[in-house]
């Protein structure tokens, strides 16, 4: 231990102790402004919200002031943001950004709101403007002006945000119209709008879900062909995918093709039944091979159905049962490899693993979101602490191995250099005399007296510095004493807090997985449902031939 | 010699490898399958191999249906199968008329559950079977269990929201029966005339026929005269 400490660079463990003891100061400027904003960006992209503040603390640029202020919001300082966003929409360059931003603060007031969005589309560009043209459009759609609402997305551009305008319109017509030719044409808009989206995997995903609506109402009008040439185009690995094969399904079964319409079922049936359209399509199986006449393997597919659903309890009570015990974060998302480094196989393992989509449903619910985020930015912050603490703790080890070794530096110690100096000096004064006056060796003579005047005084000085050493180190480690005790009451404070969250998620998700369990119960009643008609018809059938 | 024995082995094991690389190489290419590649949408997706066969069915017994659905109507928690439980076995006793061994306390008991799934599939305001029949069944439950004036304005509101349902003949017929039984006449009479000038079998109507004429002669001499015009 005291060996590697030894090793120790001091400069670097100066630097250290300066970074940590002097606090947010030192930590937030390099002395660079790009510098200072290229680490502040990348913070705030990261989602690192207090190093973005940190490195923004004094925003002399607008392109400082709008990150400051988007981080000032991410962490819920809501008045310090509005100073900044209104200084901004009053400034040059990002005046469509902080309306937009500044809309979003003040949504419950539509009066306010209003005029800030017609501003961020005036001003802003590119996603900044589609997203205040959309956000414009809600507005008229939910204060019923369906003209209005047409007017402002024929002026947005192809992409996701247009997409978004066009479904939401379709969802209202869907509602309103009797006939549904025209949910389906804005549906229809949507899609080739979704699949301008620059994001591609953001684009197909919402694409795979307008093919879903498309394809049920389609169905609701018994228009099959319609749904089927609609749910055709989904993609087979989509989140979205397994209520596309079952309404699929549906729709072939409607036109009597049971056994296409098992295909279907059938795949649909591969996914974990978190998903939706999944327990249907086990259902939907048995169904089909009632319809196409095989009324023993349809009691067959109904109890495999009521196994499937028996297991997926089980499997429910047991993930309640480890919340229960580990916490909610750790079963269902460090449990499930999450943080781990197999991140890239997520999207694949999402759509196979029960556990996985099960918290990828429960995610789909902002409050979930936010509850998830929060325990994982606290368990990180906790993290950091603890880094830090351990790198103070070194540090306090480097200052007390060099204050303990302050015995070999004292001016005692300074003698014998002293000692052998004077003898120099004496022994030059001597040669200085023997040398011929103008020589080159006399001129070297005396180059080298000047330079040990030089060493003399600055001998002179060290005995000061290193009498002062001590006490600046005792200061140092003074500094990194508070350090630790400032930690260890913000760790304490962390802690209570991630405690708390880890509650609120807990409870969230063992609500969440309490209602999947019931999901399941009614799905299990119908698959029991089912199994009872098979017996009825048999019964009345027997009951049939046994008449005269 | 070992050396070059190693060698020349070795080079022959190269040498078959190869060759059956050759072949398999070949042998793909006359003839591939592809495995676990369908496509990439739904509409690509390739078929797999599903069987259909023909099984013996079981004999099932009408009582071993009813067991079936009392215990599917006792143990679900969804309204909606519970009262599909409930209409299929009042449904199974009348088409067979066995003894279904189900006490009429038990019936009771039934009905007087099933109200509460009819009350919780209503409020919930989403239903996807018949409405007119589940407002038909939770009068029938209501006056099965004596809440006779709640049964009669389920009733009212078939009749009101479904005039074309096949089940408004009755449920007019039942709001009649429920007017003279409450001793309001005049309002039996009308209620038993609708029935009459309505479309519905002649069961019905010589039923209603029968007690319209009762209806007027318990209003006494001024209803008597309109009652002797129907003879």
């Amino acid at each position: 231990m005291q060996g590697w400490i030894r090793d120790l660079n001091l400069a670097r463990c100066l630097a250290l102790a300066l970074l940590f003891v002097a606090g947010p100061v030192a930590l937030a400027d390099t002395g660079y402004s790009d510098l200072d904003l290229g680490i502040a960006r990348f913070a705030l992209d990261t989602g690192d919200d207090a190093k973005a503040l940190r490195h923004t603390r004094q925003p002399d640029t607008e392109h400082h002031t709008i990150i400051r202020a988007r981080a000032l919001l991410n962490t819920g300082s809501k008045t310090e943001a509005i100073a900044l966003l209104d200084r901004l929409i009053n400034g040059d360059y990002y005046r469509g950004e902080a309306a937009l931003l500044k809309s979003g603060l003040v949504n419950a007031d539509k009066d306010n709101r209003t005029p800030l969005l017609e501003l961020a589309s005036r001003k802003g560009h590119g996603d900044i403007r589609q997203q205040a043209l959309y956000k414009l459009a809600e507005i008229a759609r939910k204060s019923d002006r369906p003209d209005r609402v047409g007017q402002i997305l024929a002026t947005m551009d192809s992409g996701y945000w247009a997409a978004l305008g066009y479904m939401n319109i379709a969802a209202d017509y869907g509602k309103r119209d009797l006939n549904p030719s025209r949910a389906l044409i804005a549906l229809r808009v949507a899609m080739a709008m979704a699949e301008e989206d620059p994001v591609r995997q953001r684009g197909e995903a919402l694409k795979a879900q307008l093919l879903v609506r498309a394809g049920l109402l389609a169905y609701g009008n018994e228009d099959y062909d319609k749904a089927i040439s609609f749910l055709e185009k989904m993609v087979l690995e989509s989140y979205s995918t397994p209520q596309g094969l079952y309404l699929h399904g549906l729709a072939l079964s409607a036109k009597g093709n049971q056994r296409d319409a098992m295909q279907s079922w059938h795949r649909a049936k591969k996914f974990p039944l978190a998903f939706s359209g999944v327990a249907e399509s086990w259902l939907g199986t048995g169904r089909g091979y009632d319809l196409a006449g095989y009324l023993g393997q349809a009691g067959e597919a109904y109890l495999s159905a009521s196994a499937s659903y028996e297991s997926e309890r089980v499997t429910l009570r047991k993930l309640a049962d480890l919340i229960h015990e580990k916490g909610a974060f750790e079963a269902m998302v460090a449990g499930a490899g999450e943080a781990k480094t197999e991140w890239f196989l997520a999207d694949s393992r999402t759509l196979t693993q029960p556990r996985s989509a099960y918290l990828l449903r429960f995610m789909e619910d902002a409050d979930a979101q936010q509850a998830l985020q929060r325990v994982r930015d606290l368990t990180n912050m906790l993290s950091q602490m603890d880094q830090q603490k351990h790198d103070l703790t070194v540090f306090r080890g480097v200052l007390d191995e060099r204050l303990n070794s302050r015995a070999a530096a004292t001016p005692d110690g300074f003698h014998p250099f002293e000692q052998r100096f004077d003898s120099t000096v004496r022994r030059l004064s001597a040669v200085r005399h023997s040398a011929a006056p103008g020589s080159q060796h006399a001129k070297e003579i005396k180059q080298l007296a000047l330079t040990l005047s030089d060493l003399r005084q600055s001998a002179d000085r060290f005995t000061d510095r290193v009498s002062n050493r001590n006490q600046r180190l005792q200061e140092l480690s003074g500094n990194v004493d508070n350090a630790l005790a400032i930690l260890g009451r913000n760790g304490q404070r962390a802690e209570g807090a991630l405690e708390k969250a880890n509650a609120e998620l807990d409870r969230q998700m063992l609500a969440y997985v309490e209602s999947e369990a019931g999901r399941m119960v009614v799905a299990l009643e119908k698959a029991e449902q089912q199994i009872a008609h098979l017996y009825e018809y048999l019964a009345l059938q027997s009951l049939e031939r046994g008449k005269p | 010699m070992i050396r070059r024995d190693c060698f020349s082995m070795g080079r022959a094991s190269m040498l078959v490898f190869a060759l059956i690389a050759s072949e398999a190489a070949l042998a793909q290419d006359s003839f591939r399958v592809e495995l676990g590649r369908d496509g990439e949408t739904i509409g690509d997706m390739r078929p797999v191999f599903l069987e259909f066969k023909t099984q013996p069915m079981p004999a099932i017994s009408p009582v071993e249906v009813a067991r079936r659905y009392q215990k599917l109507f006792d143990n679900a928690d969804e309204p909606e199968v519970r009262i599909d439980a409930l209409a299929r076995l009042s449904n199974i006793q009348r088409l067979t008329d066995q003894d279904m061994a189900i006490s009429p306390e038990e019936e009771q008991r039934i009905y007087r559950e099933a109200i509460s799934s009819y009350e919780a599939i209503l409020n919930k305001g989403s239903f996807y079977g018949k409405l007119d029949e589940l407002l038909y069944q939770m009068a029938k439950a209501q006056a099965f269990v004596g809440q006779s004036d709640a049964s009669t304005d389920r009733l009212k509101q078939l009749v009101g929201l479904y005039p074309d349902s096949e089940l408004v003949p009755e449920a007019r017929f039942r709001i009649a029966e429920s007017a003279f039984s409450a001793e309001d006449y005049p309002s039996a009479e009308a209620a038993y005339s609708r029935v009459i000038s309505g479309e519905t079998g002649d069961s019905l109507k010589t039923k209603a026929r029968y007690m319209l004429g009762w209806s007027q002669y318990k209003q006494g001499p001024s209803a008597r005269s309109r009652g002797r015009c129907r003879f």
